[in-house]
């Protein structure tokens, strides 16, 4: 049995490694050093990514602002206020489903709602607050078990001292807890940056470089999905394509090294 | 053998639910200042409950309930905030539970939190090291990690914290049942030092140091307080049947097993 199990995670690992070869060699040619740093011409057949990469960026670090304070605060008010019954039990189950829906229903949302509702049309804020739903599950469970994993004594300790459970949360839990909650962080910013669904209806296409966060911007997933959907190019597709798989593995690199060995959630 | 003082720390009928399981069952205590009041008692008899009621640490966990006063000269803490009850009554627990930071900010942490700083905040640190016996160890290493201490030193450092607020009272929930002899012999000392100044609730498993430290001990069993008086009447003639019967029991830890780090019992 174990050659030919041996065989069969053998033949994973190939085909791993034949889809990033395979995005490389479509890539040739079109992957100059210039490419991340050059502006989109025509379209999206001529130049680079520049606009898009920074849109994508911006996009994540917008998700990120929203998804953190939320997903922090969320976690600590389970953790450390919140008296277990109902309403924790209710909350966790949300937010566990929350973790389930396809990100394409969280982007019907985003449109129906802060794009169309709130008005503030396809743009970087509006791709970036429904980037946060989606991403809030993800921050709020990481957050909650790095919380929880700081040790009771420490809290009993600080209250004997007479601290309020504020203090005890700001000066000991917060610190404790931040690797964890990095690690949390991380490991949303890798999907963030990598999503389409979510993007597409709520981020825009346009391919300028956005100037204020109401401005729309066109994330580098989409842009692979728009440059071989309507075969613009396909080379420059298979070149954004490898630059996001490089971002992504960066990014979940990072989280590794700081999770040292633990599984990822 | 001392005199009886005016309590400074009384408690009238003090009752502790754990859910719907009564673990002391009405508790009456004069505890008198400048003087050590040893609690002994079988395993889960309601000594750290008791404790723990003292400065309302039961406050920190959801599903208790504290029934009855607790009279700090003679005036009752109802009313207080737990965080200034907490000020004035100390508290040093089974395990040292040094926070993870600095030796300095650990007996920094609660001057700080009142906003003491500057100078004031360094002869505070520098004179509870001192009144710990720790300073001549530790003086040359304050702003080092306090974790690179060993066990015994931790505990007088968490000392040290708790001196710093200048407490009027201090529980000790069997502060030497982590430590090695050496280290135990160190803080029996400081006890006994500290006993000139302030009043002390000592729960001990060790009939040794009842004999060496107490000056009064009160005698628990399933949850109630069976009989207390001064040290040598309560550890040589005891009244009662069933403190004569667990005085001759003879292997403490033997009987309290199973209470190491409950924390709650």
């Amino acid at each position: 049995m174990r050659p030919l199990l041996s065989a069969l995670a053998l033949a994973v690992s190939g085909v791993m490694v034949g889809l990033v070869a395979a995005l490389a060699a479509g890539a040739a040619g079109s992957l100059t050093p210039g490419f991340l740093f050059t502006l989109p011409a025509a379209a999206g057949r001529e130049g680079g990514i520049l606009s898009v990469v920074l849109s994508t960026l911006w996009l994540a670090a917008g998700a990120l602002a929203l998804a953190l304070p939320l997903g922090i605060g969320t976690a600590l008010y389970l953790v450390e206020y919140a008296p277990p019954g109902r309403l924790v039990g209710l909350i966790r189950t949300l937010t566990e489903t929350l973790a389930g829906v396809p990100s394409i229903l969280f982007g019907l949302f985003g449109f129906s709602v802060f794009v169309v509702r709130l008005g503030w049309g396809p743009s970087l804020l509006a791709g970036s607050a429904t980037l946060a739903l989606m991403l809030l599950p993800t921050v709020i469970r990481t957050s909650e078990e790095a919380v929880a994993a700081v040790p009771q004594e420490l809290r009993e300790g600080a209250a004997a001292l007479g601290a309020t459970r504020w203090d005890a949360v700001r000066r000991i839990v917060l610190p404790q807890a931040a690797p964890g909650i990095l690690t949390g962080a991380l490991l949303a910013l890798g999907r963030a940056v990598g999503e389409t669904a979510a993007v597409l209806l709520t981020a825009g296409t346009d391919l300028a470089l956005p100037r204020s966060p109401l401005d729309p911007g066109r994330p580098m997933a989409v842009h692979l999905y728009i440059l071989a959907g309507e075969g613009l190019s396909d080379g420059r597709a298979h070149a954004t394509a490898v630059a996001l798989v490089c971002g992504v593995l960066f990014v979940n690199a990072l989280a590794h090294m700081l999770l040292g060995g633990r599984r990822v959630p | 053998m001392r005199e009886e003082k005016a309590a400074k720390l009384a408690t009238r009928g003090l009752r502790v639910y754990y859910g719907g399981r009564e673990a002391l069952r009405g508790v009456s205590l004069a505890v008198p200042d400048r003087s050590v009041t040893a609690l002994i008692g079988p395993s889960g008899c309601g000594k750290s409950t008791f404790l723990r009621a003292l400065n309302r640490m039961h406050d920190l966990r959801h599903g208790v309930r504290v029934e009855g006063r607790i009279l700090l000269d003679g005036r009752p803490t109802d009313r207080l905030p737990p965080e200034e009850l907490r000020r004035r009554i100390g508290m040093l627990f089974q395990r040292p539970n040094p926070f993870p930071m600095s030796i300095f900010q650990n007996v920094a942490f609660g001057p700080a939190l009142l906003g003491v700083q500057g100078e004031e905040l360094e002869h505070i640190v520098r004179t509870a090291l001192q009144r710990a016996a720790l300073w001549n160890e530790v003086k040359g290493r304050l702003h080092q990690h306090a974790g690179g201490l060993s066990g015994g030193q931790q505990q007088r450092l968490c000392l040290a914290r708790a001196l710093a607020m200048r407490p009027e009272v201090l529980l000790l929930d069997e502060p030497c049942s982590a430590l090695d002899p050496g280290a135990t012999e160190q803080i029996e000392q400081l006890i006994a030092e500290l006993r000139e100044t302030m009043a002390i609730v000592l729960v001990t498993h060790s009939l040794g140091q009842a004999r060496r430290l107490a000056d009064r001990v009160a005698f628990f069993q399933d949850g109630r307080l069976v009989e207390e008086g001064p040290a040598d009447e309560i550890l040589e003639r005891p009244r009662l049947s069933e403190t004569r019967r667990f005085l001759e029991r003879g292997d403490w830890h033997e009987t309290c097993k199973g209470n190491r780090g409950s924390g709650g019992e």
